[in-house]
């Protein structure tokens, strides 16, 4: 029996490699080696870190809020996942911060923002073209695109087996084939 | 069964037959539901050129390894599904499985 079970395990793991090469080592499922598979690798592996490191930065920063407000052991980052808008609204009351603040972190996951920063977040924008707002306090330019507002089309393509849509400004050229298996092969 | 200086089990000269009669439907064009006959046909020279380097390998776990590929050859591009065999086949001897 635990030969046999061997034998399952061996050929499961040998079916992940095999899947994990076709779709990342190798180009369009023939023996060509992807040039770019290191590259990509880094990338990912990379991206992978941001992300942790962005998440546990905001963990400790809204821990240290709480800890430093009510000394409560409640988690104000899984909170959010709750829906609980009780427990957070007491949370901003015994702060007292502005009420700006908390959905940009909420939002970004970065640690909270300089008061400059939020002085500049708040400065009224006007519309530079179609969908796309911009304004200017002290050294700090703002720019806001509002995609939806924006006249556009969506392109599908197919990249390694995946559909990735493109949404293109309709007065803009979409992107070739090549370009798109280039930025998210 | 000697052929020559070489000597064959039964598994082996049926899996030459099978080579053989793949061979002779892909030449004369005879039909073969859902599988590619040039995949089997690569698949079956690859089995017979791994039984022949390893003649002491284990019957049992490499029919299974046998049947596992072919089948994922009738899902799996043939690329994938030679892949497949090797890194098995790789693992199955570095484990001492066959």
């Amino acid at each position: 029996m635990k030969k046999y079970l061997t034998i399952f395990l061996l050929l499961l793991t040998a079916f992940i490699i095999s899947n994990f090469a076709i779709s990342n080592i190798f180009l369009a499922q023939s023996p060509k080696i992807n040039p770019f598979f290191a590259q990509n690798m880094m990338t990912k592996v990379s991206g992978f870190w941001s992300r942790t490191g962005s998440f546990f930065a905001f963990r400790s920063s809204t821990d240290n809020k709480q800890q430093a407000g009510n000394g409560s052991s409640n988690n104000n980052f899984f909170n959010l996942f709750k829906g609980d808008s009780n427990e957070t609204n007491d949370i901003d009351l015994q702060e007292n911060q502005p009420a700006e603040t908390e959905p940009i972190v909420a939002q970004t996951g970065l640690s909270p923002l300089s008061q400059e920063i939020e002085d500049a977040l708040a400065t009224p924008l006007k519309e530079i073209s179609q969908g796309v707002y911009a304004g200017e306090k002290d050294s700090y330019q703002v720019y806001e695109v509002k995609v939806d507002e924006i006249d556009s089309t969506v392109y599908t393509f197919n990249v390694n087996g995946k559909q990735i849509k493109i949404r293109v400004p309709k007065d803009k050229q979409p992107p070739t084939q090549e370009e798109v298996e280039l930025i998210f092969k | 069964m000697y052929i020559g200086p070489f000597y064959f089990d039964t598994k082996e000269l049926f899996l030459i037959i099978a080579a053989l009669l793949l061979g002779v439907a892909w030449a004369l064009g005879w039909p073969l539901w859902w599988f590619d006959k040039r995949a089997l046909l690569t698949l079956v020279v690859l089995m017979l050129i791994t039984k022949g380097l390893l003649p002491s390998i284990h019957n049992e776990a490499f029919f299974i390894l046998a049947l596992v590929t072919i089948f994922l050859s009738l899902y799996l591009p043939v690329f994938q599904v030679v892949l497949f065999y090797f890194v098995s086949f790789l693992m199955f001897r570095l484990l001492k499985v066959i």
